[in-house]
């Protein structure tokens, strides 16, 4: 197991002008959260042009569905992402989870409107706020989320006494 | 409204981090998280991330050389 290099993961996105919203574990730890992540999710925007964009720029990173077997084939481009929806990937910079939409919240103009711009690595990157990470993580409704809920709610009220 | 529901309604709601704490959160590393800013925690959860993977690589390494010793 490699560790995911999330920085490297988010800026080639980003650079690769992909419309994508930084989602999950990576978000929470961006607001503040102390539980680690070993992938990266996002949601990205399902459009044509946006789709052929996250091919060709992932497309380099070799990804491959994660927990495959050995030799299936699996060719990752504009159809078979349009032909699907959400998928769990490895790639050379570490896993990744690209998500059309989110439970709780919808595709993916829902999940914008969930989202504020934050400055990450040099540069603006959109972040699901810790409310609509709680939207989406009580909508999920997974026992191992429920500390998660917790302490974000706890990091909400924290976040809300600091401004 | 009965006394009971009277009486509850005196009792002053937790708050969210009280809540947490009950839960077992270590609210003490959200309160230092909180004093980064969105990069660096990233950059330390990553450094964290980094380190488990290494630490379970050891872990794995070492078990693997017991068995063979076996």
């Amino acid at each position: 197991m490699n560790p995911t290099d999330v920085e490297a993961i988010l800026i080639h996105l980003d650079s690769g002008q992909v419309e994508f919203v930084v989602i999950g574990g990576v978000a929470a730890l961006a607001h503040g959260s102390a539980r680690v992540t070993f992938d990266v999710d996002v949601c990205y925007r399902r459009t044509r042009e946006n789709v052929d964009r996250l091919c060709k720029t992932l497309v380099p990173l070799k990804p491959n569905l994660r927990g495959a077997p050995e030799g299936l084939p699996f060719k990752f481009d504009a159809n078979t992402v349009l032909n699907g929806l959400n998928f769990t990937l490895v790639t050379e910079l570490g896993d990744l989870d690209l998500l059309g939409e989110v439970a709780g919240l919808g595709e993916y103009d829902a999940v914008e409107n969930a989202a504020e711009v934050l400055p990450l690595y040099g540069r603006s990157m959109k972040v699901i706020t810790i409310v609509g990470l709680l939207k989406a993580k009580r909508a999920a409704n997974r026992r191992k989320d429920q500390e998660a809920i917790v302490e974000l709610e706890a990091l909400l009220e924290m976040q809300k006494k600091q401004k | 409204m009965d006394e009971q529901s009277n009486a509850s309604t005196l009792v002053p709601e937790k708050s969210a981090v009280e809540r947490a704490i009950e839960f077992g959160v270590d609210v003490t590393l959200l309160i230092e998280n909180l004093r980064y800013s969105p990069t660096e925690r990233l950059r330390r959860g990553e450094k964290i991330m980094k380190s488990m993977v290494a630490f379970k690589r050891e872990v794995d390494r070492v078990r693997k050389e017991q068995m063979s010793k076996k």
